[in-house]
């Protein structure tokens, strides 16, 4: 690999139970407004569960957030599909539906190749990064990374590439979670606690767009007013802003899955638990609101397009495939 | 079809001074009464270069093929036969962190998912899915594989950005840094095939330069004694054989003849006709002869070399290939583009439909091939990687015990490895491989139906 140009931001992969958990898709908000500011690139969207509304629904976030999915291998120009487990299908979540129900939110996972195979998107994702400069966030049930951990060839990558796996415990997958705090090659912060995000702030700080799918589904996954659990956007944080001095870390160790379920640090090793830090509460809080609530910023391609590219626009492709 | 105990040595040859010609699968290959004698399998990969418009490429929907996209429209007469593959993707062909060389990347990895060094001197590919298959079956057959092309070979300087020619120039890879160079030259594949009369006295050398005589005139006795022993299905089949045979030589001399007269100065062999299509043509009934023969099941064709600038004056376009391929959206460049492709198509149609015209067995060549024609690029203005242009033509031993059911387009998961593709399609030639290149496993509907 050669190196060509400068070190990009950290890659940022992002894995969670969208469409089910509120705080998976206020994770992936705050994830898009750091991204915005430069922080960080969103180079990986993968849901755990077998729905394709789930995975339409991550394409409504990221078209929206990013004009497109986001993010690129290299290739120039081209969006990211976003990955799907196919195990046992999963119903339809409230929220799901009342998101998808609006017109205003286009997608286009309609069937499942317009899905990828999660396993191969997440190592393809890390093939483009330079060493230990990415970053794994989860945030719902371990099944992608478990599978990931079986693909041939593909811990090499997760060794050389990731530099950290932030993790939201999800028992719902107690199998894949062991095999992930067992078997990934690096560090491991374990988030059980991210303190609250202000459901008052889904009335006041997006209100700059009529429609918003974060606010869309915050409204239809619980009885307003309430405030939602925040353990995915800590792990954002802490995971692209490992130096912010908002958190507490316990001393390394190993991990386990205690018999309720729960991630604990156990023997030695290199992992960590992220604790809260009363006194960071309120800017915490805040600094969840602000990034959650960023409007979406062009972003420039890193790689230099072709000046040629875009002299016209592109000649209109054939109606979409009708399929059967 | 004669009923005797005794069946012919599939490894029957024709002899004559110097010159050894195999025979076609022959239904007195198969001896009566027993089991029947199964065709082999064969695998090709034709490849062409700067990617396709994929606008004439895909067509609306999956399943079941309808009428076929304007590029694929000479595919027409084998519909029946093609199997579309989408959304194939080869990752190692992206910049991933080597920066610009889609060129030499995306065909360098193409027969091998790996992701190419990026160096003009120290080549490191991997090796191919084709020359896996030669090292496993390869002793099976006269030779382990053909690499056939029709362009530039050469294997030094810098052909994109820093890669090597020999990533753009070469499709099969003996190994990391082995890539097995195309014949290019007629002539040349021909006398690998049917022998160059190097066991002639100098005297028959003299004789058979001064007389151009056919190398079949060299085995008129073995010819009769065989010829005496067929049935007449089988009389039929060796009389076609060798009129392609015959055919194939009356187009080297014309070809010969033609460059020593019109161009003398050519930089190109002695035997390549002038005229893209002849060539095309000339190459393909050979390599049809070995497949038909069972000179070898597993060959690689390299129509042009990846990121070439070759114009296409036969069809009245005077620009090169790769400039129109960065064709801005102009729409004037996008259908020259859209013409080369259909005149690639073309060509291939032509070679499938004489695999589709020999018999063999209970079905035809064809049935019992599996010819993948595609690129490494999709898009060629952008440089895409993903939904790779892949035509898999050929049943894959359809006539023997179930095979590729044809007809159809298949659209797999997005960033499906093409990896996947020929793990698959090695399956099928016999040869089983835990993993290939990036691949994340097999890929469905080309399993025996």
């Amino acid at each position: 690999m050669q190196f060509i140009g400068s070190k990009p931001s950290v890659g940022v992969l992002y894995d969670g139970a969208l469409g089910y958990r509120i705080d998976a898709a206020l994770g992936l908000a705050v994830l898009y407004g750091l991204d915005a500011k430069n922080e960080c690139r969103v180079v990986s969207l993968s849901v755990p569960s077998n729905n394709l509304h789930a995975a339409g629904f991550t394409e409504v976030i990221g078209r929206f957030y990013a004009g497109a999915v986001n993010g690129s291998f290299g290739a120039i120009g081209r969006t990211l599909p976003v990955g799907m487990a196919t195990g046992k299908p999963v119903q339809d979540s409230p929220m799901l539906k009342a998101v998808l129900a609006n017109p205003a939110y286009a997608h286009g996972i309609n069937h499942l190749n317009d899905t990828a195979d999660p396993r191969a998107m997440l190592r393809n994702a890390l093939t483009a990064h330079h060493d230990q400069n990415a970053v794994v966030v989860l945030a719902g049930p371990a099944t992608n990374l478990a599978a990931l951990l079986d693909l041939p060839g593909a811990k090499p990558w997760v060794q050389d590439k990731v530099r950290l796996l932030a993790l939201v415990p999800d028992a719902s997958d107690l199998p894949a979670l062991r095999k992930v705090l067992a078997e990934w090659p690096s560090p491991i912060l374990v988030v059980p606690d991210g303190g609250v995000f202000p459901g008052a702030a889904i009335e006041k700080n997006f209100a700059w767009s009529q429609s918003h799918p974060i606010v869309d589904a915050y409204r239809a996954a619980g009885t307003m007013p309430y405030d939602a659990p925040a353990a995915p956007l800590a792990a954002v944080l802490a995971a692209v802003r490992p130096d912010s001095g908002l958190f507490k870390f316990s001393e390394p160790g190993g991990l386990a899955v205690s018999p309720q379920g729960a991630v604990i640090v156990s023997g030695p090793g290199k992992h960590r638990l992220l604790r809260l830090d009363p006194a960071q509460k309120e800017k915490l809080t805040a600094l969840y609101v602000e990034l959650a609530s960023m409007k979406p910023v062009p972003r420039v391609p890193r790689i230099r397009r072709p000046a040629a590219d875009a002299v016209k626009p592109p000649v209109p492709l054939p109606p979409p495939a009708s399929k059967p | 079809m004669m009923i005797t105990r005794k069946a012919l040595n599939r490894r029957t040859f024709l002899r004559g001074a110097g010159t050894a010609v195999a025979l076609p699968f022959l239904d007195a290959m198969t001896p009566a009464l027993t089991a029947a004698t199964k065709a082999p399998v064969r695998m090709a990969f034709v490849y062409v270069p700067n990617g396709i418009d994929m606008r004439h490429w895909n067509p609306a929907n999956e399943g079941a093929l309808q009428e076929l996209p304007r590029i694929l429209k000479p595919m027409e007469p084998f519909k029946q036969d093609v199997t579309l593959l989408s959304n194939l993707t080869h990752n190692g062909g992206r910049a991933l962190l080597d920066g610009a060389g889609d060129h030499g990347r995306c065909c360098g990895g193409y027969l091998s998912g790996v992701q190419v060094r990026k160096t003009m001197v120290d080549i490191k590919a991997g090796i191919s899915c084709d020359q896996i298959v030669a090292n496993d079956i390869g002793r099976q057959t006269r030779f382990p594989s053909l690499e056939v092309g029709l362009e530039d070979a050469r294997q030094a300087g810098d052909c994109d950005s820093g890669y090597s020619c020999a990533y753009t120039n070469n499709l099969a890879w003996r190994g990391d840094a082995q890539p097995l160079p195309p014949v290019l030259d007629p002539r040349a594949l021909f006398e690998r095939l049917f022998g160059d009369g190097a066991n002639l006295s100098p005297e028959q050398k003299a004789l058979r330069s001064k007389q151009r005589r056919s190398i079949l005139d060299f085995v008129t006795g073995d010819t009769k004694a065989l010829q005496a022993n067929l049935g007449p299905t089988d009389k039929r089949k060796l009389d076609e054989y060798l009129s392609s045979i015959r055919d194939i030589e009356r187009q080297l001399l014309k070809a010969e003849k033609d460059n020593s007269q019109v161009n003398p100065g050519m930089d190109k062999p002695y035997g390549v006709p002038a005229d893209f299509a002849e060539h095309f043509k000339l190459m393909t009934d050979m390599m049809t002869v070995a497949f038909q023969a069972d000179l070898t099941r597993v060959m690689t064709f390299l129509v042009t070399r990846e990121g070439t600038s070759r114009a296409y004056r036969e069809i009245g376009i005077a620009d090169g290939h790769h400039p129109l391929t960065h064709h801005r959206n102009e729409p004037e460049m996008m259908e020259k583009v859209a013409q080369i492709n259909t005149y690639h198509v073309t060509q291939f149609a032509a070679w499938m439909e004489k695999m589709k015209s020999i018999r063999e067995g209970d079905g035809n060549l064809l049935d019992n091939s599996m010819i993948v024609y595609g690129a490494g690029l999709s898009d060629g203005n952008r440089h895409t990687h993903e939904d790779l242009p892949t035509m898999m033509v050929g049943g894959g031993g359809r006539s023997m015990n179930g095979g590729i059911k044809g007809g159809r387009r298949i659209v797999y998961r997005k960033e499906t490895p093409m990896s996947n593709l020929f793990l698959t399609m090695m399956d099928r030639m016999g040869t089983k491989v835990d993993h290939f290149g990036d691949a994340t496993g097999r890929i469905e509907g080309l399993d025996l139906l």
